[in-house]
């Protein structure tokens, strides 16, 4: 809305329009885009420690995710959201795949009309749909802000809104008739059902899951550096990216050796209540400040 | 240049170091004064039977009415030779640029002036088709060496005013010609600037090819092994590009033309295409893509599983895998470098190497490597298997193979060290990479990403030429095109 009255990204119109307040801002924004990175970093290095390989040495497989977020975050945007297109597109396919590859364990014996659905029984299955679907989020609305085109059409939410729909039905479809209860049991469903799934003489397409989150997770991380870039400087490239990956890092590291810290950084209602105060507070407070230069 | 026949000689013979092929024949017109005049030609650029009897025949057979010398020059110019090309210059900067360019020189005592006459008879390969772009249902024809002769390649098969060569010259040594070639309609006046000023800022001393312009019109920004700058030996393939507003840019003494901008997903398409039934077209497409996804990613796919994921092989295929690592002494990932280098090797000895000694070449890689290193359980057959496979289905799209070499390398050493996670990870790098790649301004990926239903007509499938004919898109209003 700001882009569209303005033409000046928000950051940009937060430092026009309170330039000393808007510092704090840009302060808060930057600690908010950290903290969520570590919150997905952390659960991602989780997976491989639980599922994959206990043995894993995380700082390393951390490091190189980060070093090379730095490098795709250093070619902007326009980059990173192209790069999300054909990510998008092996990530669909993936998952049909392993969704077909599930039709053989299918069991609707046990099927009955239950009325007291509990969402937590599924948020394993929610939390990959809603990572894959708030990528695919970021990168429409990054298209939509960026400084060279405006390419944002109503089509493309609704698109993707009706695609992570889409499939997180399946997915609850298929971890209750599929792994039925031995799939509420787990912590990551989706992991369970890509290993179950059987596809000719290929028992198991956990290595595409395995593919899938981890370009997710590179795409969101490398976001998450451009937002902080853009929190600060649009022109402030390489320097500030690296400054930030290091703080990042570091407290990844933190997190590693201390449990308290892992706790703060994957708490679900601190990163739930910082992302409600950066995307809806703050963006509404400014634009109902500002509603008569907006309307001007 | 001076009034003097001797010294204007004297000054371009001192220019060509008294070069053995520098030859200078002396004749006296016939006028009421004799007047002496020398015929400059530097030995085997001009044609002798042009030169006899279109050049010196009528002159010592014209009777000139004037002696003033430069009158003479203007009569001659007017009325004495038959040739179809004349050009007055005065001065010894072009008289050197227009003699190694084929022009036999005239020069008159007494006149600063000479007259450059169109007399090219330099031995040139003639037009035959091309060894690395073979066709099947297009032309045959090919680019040569000489810039005219591409030229009229081109002309001949657009035979319309909107088509426009402008010369440039490049090379402060070689003074190498090149000729800018586009449809004035249909091409970007800002990406025409932008290619002029790159090509001005060449400093080269010596440019004998078109890959020596090429890095000069990459766009600056984005490195990368894949090349935002086109290159083809066809005239259709060119003629069509310039169609879609791209600019060709022929070099003298190369039969590759360059044009830009240049797209991934034109690697893929071929004139044959065009030909075609748009079915068939679609299928040898997707087979293209394939095969790049092929030769990139199977090696280190391979080495990946077979080192961290054997899980991820089919039971019977893992029990024989495992037998053939089994018995190597190498690991898989060294296995597949290995095979990699020794096959590079062949395929560089093979096109240097003499047609008659080829069949040598041919029989000792498949007994030696195919057949001996195998018995010997130096390597191990399914390594042979994924290194041979590769290796043809690189060739599927030959104007890739030095990105897919370099990125086969990678991968494997990737997927050999962190397993799959490595290959997705610099996956992940590679498309960012070309992602944020452009040429002239245009993404490099475009049609792909960012994404344009209308150019799906052409990309993984050719619609029919009913649907494609209804309008041409212009390359500089693809989607995010940046602004030079």
């Amino acid at each position: 809305m700001i882009k569209k009255k303005t033409d000046l990204g928000f950051m940009l119109f937060v430092r026009r329009a309170t330039p000393s307040f808007g510092i704090f801002v840009s302060a808060f924004y930057a600690m908010y885009f950290v903290y969520a990175a570590n919150y997905f970093l952390i659960s991602y290095t989780d997976i491989f420690l639980q599922r994959l390989n206990p043995d894993t040495d995380i700082y390393i497989i951390a490091a190189l995710l980060l070093a090379v977020c730095v490098y795709a975050a250093s070619k902007g945007a326009s980059a990173v959201t192209r790069c999300g297109i054909f990510i998008f597109a092996f990530a669909l396919i993936a998952f049909l795949l392993i969704f077909c590859g599930n039709i053989s364990n299918l069991d609707f014996r046990a099927a009955s009309l239950d009325f007291d659905f509990d969402f937590s029984d599924f948020s394993g299955a929610i939390n990959i749909p809603a990572i894959f679907f708030a990528l695919a989020l970021f990168s429409v609305m990054f298209s939509c802000v960026s400084d060279k085109v405006k390419s944002f059409k109503m089509r493309h939410l609704i698109f993707f809104v009706t695609g992570a729909a889409v499939l997180f039905s399946l997915s609850v479809f298929f971890l209750c008739f599929s792994l039925g209860d031995y799939g509420k049991l787990q912590s990551f469903q989706m992991f369970t059902l890509a290993k179950s799934a059987k596809l000719g003489v290929m028992n198991g397409l956990d290595g595409f899951f395995l593919a899938v989150i981890t370009s997710s997770f590179f795409l969101l991380v490398s976001m998450i550096l451009i937002s902080i870039n853009r929190t600060f400087d649009t022109r402030a490239g390489l320097k500030m990216i690296l400054i930030f990956a290091v703080i990042i890092y570091v407290l990844f590291v933190c997190a590693g050796n201390s449990y308290s810290v892992k706790e703060i950084l994957t708490n679900p209602l601190v990163f739930g209540a910082l992302s409600v105060s950066a995307s809806v507070i703050i963006p509404c407070a400014y634009i109902l400040i500002f509603r008569r230069r907006l309307n001007a | 240049m001076y009034n003097s026949l001797k010294e204007n000689i004297s000054e371009l013979k001192s220019s060509f170091a008294d070069s053995a092929d520098f030859t200078v024949r002396d004749m006296t017109l016939t006028s009421e004064s004799d007047i002496k005049a020398a015929l400059i030609t530097i030995e085997g650029m001009c044609s002798k039977e042009v030169v006899a009897l279109s050049i010196v025949q009528p002159l010592l057979s014209f009777k000139f009415s004037d002696t003033a010398p430069d009158k003479i020059v203007d009569e001659i110019k007017a009325s004495v030779l038959c040739t179809s090309e004349l050009v007055e210059i005065n001065s010894f900067k072009e008289a050197v640029m227009y003699s190694t360019s084929g022009f036999a020189l005239l020069a008159v005592d007494g006149s600063g002036r000479m007259i450059a006459i169109g007399a090219q008879g330099f031995s040139f390969r003639s037009v035959s088709e091309p060894e690395s772009e073979v066709v099947q249902r297009g032309s045959r024809e090919g680019f040569t060496e000489p810039l005219r002769v591409n030229m009229s390649l081109i002309r001949h098969r657009i035979k319309s005013p909107d088509l426009v060569f402008e010369t440039l010259t490049v090379g402060t040594s070689s003074q190498t010609q090149l000729m800018l070639c586009y449809l004035q309609k249909s091409v970007s006046r800002q990406i025409l600037e932008e290619v002029k000023i790159r090509l001005n800022s060449c400093d080269l001393d010596t440019v004998l090819a078109s890959g020596y312009l090429s890095e000069y019109l990459e766009d600056g920004s984005s490195k990368s092994v894949f090349s935002g700058v086109g290159i083809s030996e066809h005239p259709d393939t060119v003629c069509g590009k310039l169609t879609e507003g791209r600019i060709a840019v022929l070099v003298d003494g190369t039969p590759a033309v360059i044009i830009i901008p240049h797209l991934f997903v034109e690697e893929f398409q071929s004139i044959d295409d065009c030909s075609n039934r748009p079915y068939y077209a679609a299928f040898i497409r997707i087979l293209k893509y394939l095969s790049f996804i092929t030769a990139v990613f199977l090696p280190g796919i391979y080495t990946a599983f077979a080192e961290c994921h054997p899980e991820y092989f089919p039971t019977e295929l893992l029990i024989k895998t495992s037998e053939s690592l089994s018995n190597t002494p190498l690991p898989a990932t060294l296995e597949v470098i290995l095979m990699t280098f020794v096959y590079e090797v062949m395929r560089e000895a093979g096109l240097r190497i003499p047609k008659s000694l080829g069949h040598a070449v041919s029989i000792v890689g498949a007994l030696v490597i195919g057949e001996s290193a195998v018995s010997a359980g130096i390597i191990s057959t399914s390594t042979l298997m994924v290194v041979a496979t590769a290796a043809i289905c690189s060739y599927v799209t030959a104007a890739l193979y030095p990105p897919i070499m370099i990125l086969r390398f990678a991968f494997v050493l990737a997927g050999g060290i962190f397993g799959l996670w490595g290959i997705v990870l610099l996956c992940g790098c590679v498309l960012v990479n070309m992602c944020s790649k452009t040429s002239c301004g245009v993404p490099y990926m475009s049609s792909l990403a960012p994404f344009s239903l209308k150019r799906m007509r052409d990309t993984f499938v050719r619609a029919d030429w009913k649907r494609l004919g209804r309008h041409t898109i212009k390359v500089q209003k693809f989607p995010e095109t940046e602004e030079m």
